[in-house]
């Protein structure tokens, strides 16, 4: 999975996959939840992500001090696009750029 | 291939073939170098440190060929002036003299440069693998060699036909551009330096949330709820791609929405989801994307007390005061007390940062009665603006001596001491931003003139400096809180008139 896709999980709810981080070798994802058509909401949860036997999961996080922790990492995350958006590094009008993020 | 700007060096040594092929290999050199640092490109905060590097490096070649040429020039003047009208020569003198101190100072500042971009470069270099760290640390190690072989290579041409062909007037006129540039530059760079400061603090302060606990449990594993992916597909938005919007503005949008709301639960900056909301309100509101960005904005303006915001404009608006300075917004934003702080000031409260910190901590468990207790003192607002001067003041004295005696008299038993204590505040800074009352001044003396002038002279001096949101001073018995610097200023202006009236106007 990657940032910028939307999930549908196996009891049909949808997330968009807003940011990501590897943490100790665990994949995290900072996600929204969507309505059915796909519209945001004001959910977000905190994303663990584990393949097994070839199948993709995501795991809620379910623990506080992780979930604090990762709001963090998100947070500073957040302040560093801030800064490349003030600084010209990420250009808004260049819709591939957000692959180059990845 | 990096784009440099060496043209300027090139065309300074286009005569020594020898020194015209070094710039070019260090130019390839420093490519090399940048490809092989960033292989995905560079990311960072400020201008990429190569090129800043590399920029420097030919700037101030060029710079030191020039002072190297006015040296000469001195030189030669000074042994003409026995010769000739010695005036007309002085005058020249100075003039090259005047050239030569820019040139210095250009090359100094270039020198200055160079050694924070290798800081930045070496740093970037530390952070790399260990495998690619030795040989990174190698290809920069001979690009630095390079520079010295440059200046070298420079200085045994004698003359450079280029420079010696200008005139004063030229040579002054072209260090004056490259100063002025230079000058721009560093502003931008201090700037993006301050900021990318500041993006190193916080991570310095998540690696150390990094602590025991949470690697325990990264290793062993911790509490989830996992569920099976079924499908996955790339999120678009049609509007931002017919408005060729990067999806990532969305992206960073929304997740800020969420974002904000965990840092007050976890008391993290609010500055910077506000931050996000300034860099994209443009892009996203003219596609009609704003939706998140408003989603932040109220919960800003709900933290902030009674602010409010311009959608047009994106100006916020806290009490009566105009944030119109991201920077100003930060400085307040940029923690759970500063927001505490900002809703004081947002009602011109000095004495109520505490208020102000336990309001905001209160809001997370009762936002809906927060909200309720925000117009409670509507009516009170109110009253207040509609009190002259002096029974502003006579209302305030009346509080004061109640709130001394920590009893509530019959007439105000609606009232809790705590509510009475909030209504205080209000009144004080009501009368702050009428400005000081004519009766307060009459009853000054002459040495509380003079000290209150010397605080406020002071503070006034300092008010940018110090970034100072407010100040709080006693005049002639009252209690005032300015805000806003001109209106210290106006309050200094008129005790300044009542003490040259009334005392002589001696000197202070």
């Amino acid at each position: 999975m990657k940032k910028g896709q939307i999930i549908t999980l196996e009891d049909n709810e949808k997330y968009l996959l807003l940011m990501d981080t590897m943490q100790e070798g665990h994949k995290f994802f900072y996600a929204n939840k969507l309505t059915d058509d796909e519209k945001t909401t004001s959910e977000y949860e905190y994303f663990e992500e584990t393949v097994e036997d070839g199948d993709t999961y995501m795991g809620i996080v379910m623990d506080e001090e992780i979930k604090e922790f990762l709001h963090t990492v998100f947070t500073t995350d957040l302040l560093e696009t801030a800064l490349d958006i003030e600084s010209g590094n990420i250009n808004l009008e260049d819709d591939n750029q957000d692959n180059n993020q990845d | 291939m990096l784009k440099f700007e060496i043209d300027n060096l090139k065309e300074a040594v286009k005569e020594n073939p020898d020194a015209l092929n070094l710039v070019n290999n260090f130019a390839n050199k420093a490519s090399e170098l940048n490809d092989f640092i960033y292989p995905d490109g560079y990311t960072g905060v400020i201008e990429n440190p190569i090129i800043t590097f590399v920029n420097n490096c030919a700037k101030l070649y060029v710079l030191a060929l020039t002072e190297q040429k006015l040296k000469k020039d001195l030189k030669s003047l000074e042994e003409k002036r026995n010769e000739t009208n010695a005036s007309e020569i002085d005058k020249q003198i100075e003039e090259v003299n005047t050239s030569l101190s820019l040139a210095t100072e250009g090359v100094n500042k270039c020198a200055a440069n160079i050694n924070n971009s290798r800081n930045y470069i070496n740093k970037n270099i530390a952070d790399l693998e260990d495998e690619k760290k030795v040989s990174a640390q190698n290809k920069f190690k001979e690009l630095d060699d390079m520079r010295g072989q440059l200046l070298a290579h420079k200085f045994e041409k004698k003359e450079n036909e280029d420079y010696e062909n200008m005139s004063k007037e030229e040579l002054i006129e072209k260090l004056k551009e490259a100063l002025e540039e230079k000058k721009k530059q560093e502003e931008k760079n201090a700037e993006l330096e301050q900021r990318l400061e500041q993006l190193e603090q916080f991570k310095e302060e998540q690696a150390k949330k990094k602590d025991k606990s949470i690697l325990s449990k990264l290793k062993n594993g911790f509490k989830t709820i996992k569920k099976k992916v079924v499908k996955a597909k790339n999120f678009v938005v049609n509007a931002a791609k017919n408005h060729k919007v990067a999806t990532v503005a969305i992206l960073t949008a929304v997740a800020a929405a969420g974002i904000i709301g965990s840092c007050v639960v976890y008391n993290t900056p609010l500055a910077i989801p506000a931050r996000i909301v300034s860099a994209l309100w443009q892009p996203l509101h003219h596609i009609g994307l704003g939706a998140p960005l408003h989603s932040i904005n109220n919960f800003l303006v709900g933290v902030l007390g009674n602010g409010s915001f311009n959608n047009v404009s994106g100006v916020w608006t806290i009490g009566s005061k105009v944030v119109n300075n991201m920077n100003m917004a930060e400085v307040i934003l940029g923690n759970m007390a500063g927001a505490g702080i900002l809703y004081a000031a947002g009602r011109g409260i000095f004495k109520g940062v505490k208020k102000g910190v336990k309001w905001i901590k209160g809001k997370r468990k009762k936002e809906k009665e927060q909200e309720d207790n925000e117009n409670e003192y509507a009516d009170e607002e109110e009253f207040l603006r509609t009190l002259s001067d002096e029974k502003l003041a006579e209302f305030i004295k009346t509080l004061e001596e109640i709130l001394s005696a920590g009893k509530v008299p019959e007439e105000y038993n609606q009232y809790s001491i705590e509510e009475l204590n909030d209504i205080y505040n209000i009144a004080l800074a009501e009368q702050g931003a009428r400005g000081i009352v004519d009766g307060v001044l009459n009853n000054m003396t002459e040495e509380e003139c003079e000290q209150i002038l010397k605080y406020l002279k002071d503070k006034i001096e300092t008010w940018d400096k110090e970034n100072t949101q407010s100040i709080g001073v006693k005049i002639g018995g009252v209690d005032y809180m300015f805000i806003e610097k001109e209106k210290a200023i106006e309050t200094y202006q008129k005790i300044e008139e009542v003490y040259n009236n009334k005392f002589g106007g001696r000197a202070r």
